[in-house]
């Protein structure tokens, strides 16, 4: 049984290691040019290229997005692109206009081609299309329910990808064009200023032609609350999903960990024991780099006012990522931390790696960097010793418990 | 081919009333297969709109521009099959699903790529010519995006030259939603309820909304007007202009197609023609055909610091 695959966003390249190291099967990234999300830091060639060998050093795959929608004025290039992109030895690209696609084909056919979301894929005979023109996998409409998706999985040949976790636009993606309207920014060309999340007044229009507001205290929002299919999972993989992916390419190095390190530790559950139920602690866990409320979004229907958000934006993270783990002193059983957020002796924190360790305890002793004792680490990026009887590889996390 | 309109109907009667005076291509929307209009069809409609439009040459495409479900292509094969039978050929399609529907199917018809959101530059629709017809453009690029376009494509290319314009669909009951949520009394009855939406910031900037079966959509409260650009588009063998009907009742939309008819077919001036669909609709905009947007970070920072 082939296992189901990973994927997590990369917004750069430190972003891509964390995600490999905690866990994910593959990564996505954005190039400079030709990808949505213009404010993210993106990656040029040459970071494309360590993230392809760091990530097949440790047999993960890396699928470049080439997702805009292209003008005649983005043409060019983008041949010589996908050429660069195939002998970097990348192992796929997502791409939304099929221009992308023709080109795969005939120039870089050792890419796999993969469909974006974009295209707002909802349903098997649409696949067969794609499937046609040689496309290898096809990631859905986040609007398809579980019902449809386990008849699409049934009646497709081809890779399945579903996303089940993080942020959803509220149309289906790729047919929204109010940041074109309101902001004159192409929100298919990685413009998107996200004024589906904007606060907005509802107005009725009288018989006069006056307007009058049907609600002066609550705004009318369109904001939806982020996807979670965490307790999902086991049947996302009995249903035969190749591959679950994760959304958020903007988001913090705190964040991807956790919640990597969440879902590789619910899907090697399901495949060792089989069991349906998802152990609640990788629950918890996820809550604690939740910065908005979240539900399970179309797949389990019934969409309703409970699904999307009003009044604010609901975000609520619960613990705060306090240092980075650099390094691990042996002899002198010291942890060498980089401070992220103000924190100080007596107050209870969790230690967290890439190794799937978990440790709980209260700060009694911290050092600077000359090891003198220090109270308080309250300097941004300041170094800082932390005494830790276990051994911690580089790269976990230190976070405050609140 | 020369360019003409195509237009859509507000009712069955108008329908035939185009058809007599041969205005343009009728659009016809598939009833339950398409998103949402003013006004949509049944397969007799479609019959009895069909024959007539033979008897007086004038062509007729459908509208199944809709995305489907798994579970909606069940009542897709039927639908598929009547059309067939009818004798229909041109189909506007937004998921190319359909078209592997009617493959299996053994049907055969002219597809129309009614993505047109996606539609936005000439090498994307030249790369897959071969499974359309023709294609509708993006709304929002500009004349000379346009002119491009249609300097290398040969194939049939349809425009909006009229009409709101749709910039959001969701699959959401949105309105439904914020009504539940604050627990209005009110009953969303139908796209006439004429609902709109504006930026808590700026709120003399109005969208219309509305809400059907299929979810949620958000229209311009502005009607683009094509008028200034018909002729160069005529030139650039633009085939379609397309006028939507969208909030515009039924009078006053006969009005405005006729504008475009006779201005299209040098029967009035430009002048005359701007004159005669400013008294019809007072909210009228030039869109993207003079504007272009924007999408770097460099682009995006300049346009905030200018905005600060």
């Amino acid at each position: 049984m082939k296992k189901v695959e990973l994927l997590a966003p990369a917004g750069n390249l430190e972003k891509l290691k964390i995600a490999i190291m905690y866990g994910a099967d593959a990564v996505y990234l954005g190039g400079k040019k030709f990808s949505l999300r213009a404010a993210s830091a993106n990656f040029d060639l040459d970071d494309i290229s360590e993230g392809v060998k760091f990530a097949h050093e440790r047999h993960a795959k890396v699928y470049v997005v080439v997702n805009i929608i292209l003008h005649n004025e983005d043409l060019n290039g983008l041949k010589e692109y996908l050429l660069q992109l195939q002998e970097i030895g990348v192992d796929g690209v997502i791409c939304a206009d099929l221009l992308v696609l023709k080109y795969v084909n005939e120039c870089a056919p050792l890419l796999e081609a993969h469909i974006s979301t974009q295209r707002s894929i909802t349903n098997s005979y649409a696949i067969k299309f794609y499937e046609d023109l040689n496309a290898t996998r096809i990631v859905l409409a986040r609007e398809v329910e579980k019902e449809n998706l386990e008849n699409i999985i049934k009646n497709s040949n081809i890779e399945i990808e579903y996303f089940i976790h993080g942020a959803m636009c509220v149309a289906y993606s790729g047919r929204c064009m109010l940041s074109n309207y309101y902001s004159r920014r192409d929100s298919n060309r990685g413009g998107c200023s996200q004024s589906c999340r904007w606060n907005y007044h509802l107005w009725q229009q009288k018989d006069d032609k006056s307007l009058e507001k049907l609600n002066e205290d609550v705004f009318f929002t369109m904001s939806s609350k982020d996807l979670a299919l965490a307790n999902n999972i086991p049947e996302l993989i009995k249903m035969g999903v190749t591959s679950l992916k994760i959304e958020g390419r903007m988001k913090s190095i705190y964040y991807l960990a956790t919640i990597v390190r969440a879902y590789r530790n619910i899907i090697d559950d399901y495949y060792e024991n089989q069991k349906m139920d998802v152990n609640p602690l990788y629950i918890q866990e996820l809550s604690k780099a939740a910065n908005r409320a979240v539900d399970t979004g179309f797949y389990t229907g019934d969409m309703n006012y409970l699904k999307q958000l009003y009044q604010s934006r609901d975000e609520h993270p619960t613990k705060e990522f306090i240092a980075y783990v650099l390094d691990y002193d042996k002899e002198k059983k010291m942890i060498k931390l980089e401070q992220r957020n103000n924190f100080k002796v007596g107050e209870e924190v969790e230690l967290f790696g890439p190794d799937k360790s978990l440790y709980r305890f209260k700060v009694s002793k911290l050092y600077d960097e000359d090891f003198q004792p220090i109270n308080v680490a309250k300097h941004a990026q300041q170094i800082i010793y932390l005494p830790f009887e276990h051994e911690i590889v580089a790269s976990s996390m230190l976070r405050k418990v609140i | 081919m020369s360019s003409k309109l195509l237009i859509e109907i507000n009712d069955l009667s108008q329908a035939n009333e185009f058809i007599e005076k041969q205005y343009g291509a009728i659009l016809i929307n598939m009833a339950g297969l398409s998103s949402s209009k003013m006004f949509d069809c049944y397969t007799n409609e479609i019959s009895l709109i069909s024959v007539k439009a033979k008897e007086n040459n004038v062509e007729l495409f459908i509208n199944l521009n809709s995305l489907y479900d798994e579970s909606d292509l069940i009542s897709l094969r039927p639908i598929l099959k009547r059309l067939a039978k009818l004798n229909i050929k041109n189909i506007v399609v937004q998921d190319f699903g359909v078209i592997k529907v009617a493959e299996e199917l053994g049907l055969d018809f002219n597809y129309f790529n009614g993505d047109a959101i996606l539609n936005t530059n000439y090498a994307s629709i030249m790369a897959f010519e071969e499974y359309f017809e023709g294609f509708y453009l993006s709304n929002e690029i500009n004349i000379n995006e346009i002119k491009k376009i249609a300097s290398e494509v040969d194939k049939k290319l349809f425009i909006q030259v009229y009409g709101k314009q749709r910039i959001f669909k969701s699959k959401r009951k949105l309105l439904t939603a914020y009504y539940d949520y604050i627990e209005s009394d009110s009953q969303l009855k139908s796209i006439y309820d004429y609902l709109l939406i504006s930026d808590e910031n700026e709120e003399e900037n109005f969208s219309y909304i509305y809400e059907d079966e299929l979810g949620t959509y958000i229209y311009t409260q502005k009607s683009v007007n094509g008028l200034n650009y018909l002729k160069e588009l005529k030139e650039m063998k633009i085939s379609y202009f397309y006028l939507d009907n969208i909030y515009v009742d039924k009078d006053k939309y006969e009005n405005i197609v006729k504008i475009f008819y006779e201005y299209l077919n040098e029967k009035i001036s430009l002048e005359q023609a701007q004159k005669l669909l400013e008294k019809e609709d007072q909210e009228l905009s030039t869109s993207f055909f003079e504007d272009k947007t924007i999408f770097t970070l460099e682009q995006i920072k300049e346009l905030e610091s200018r905005e600060e």
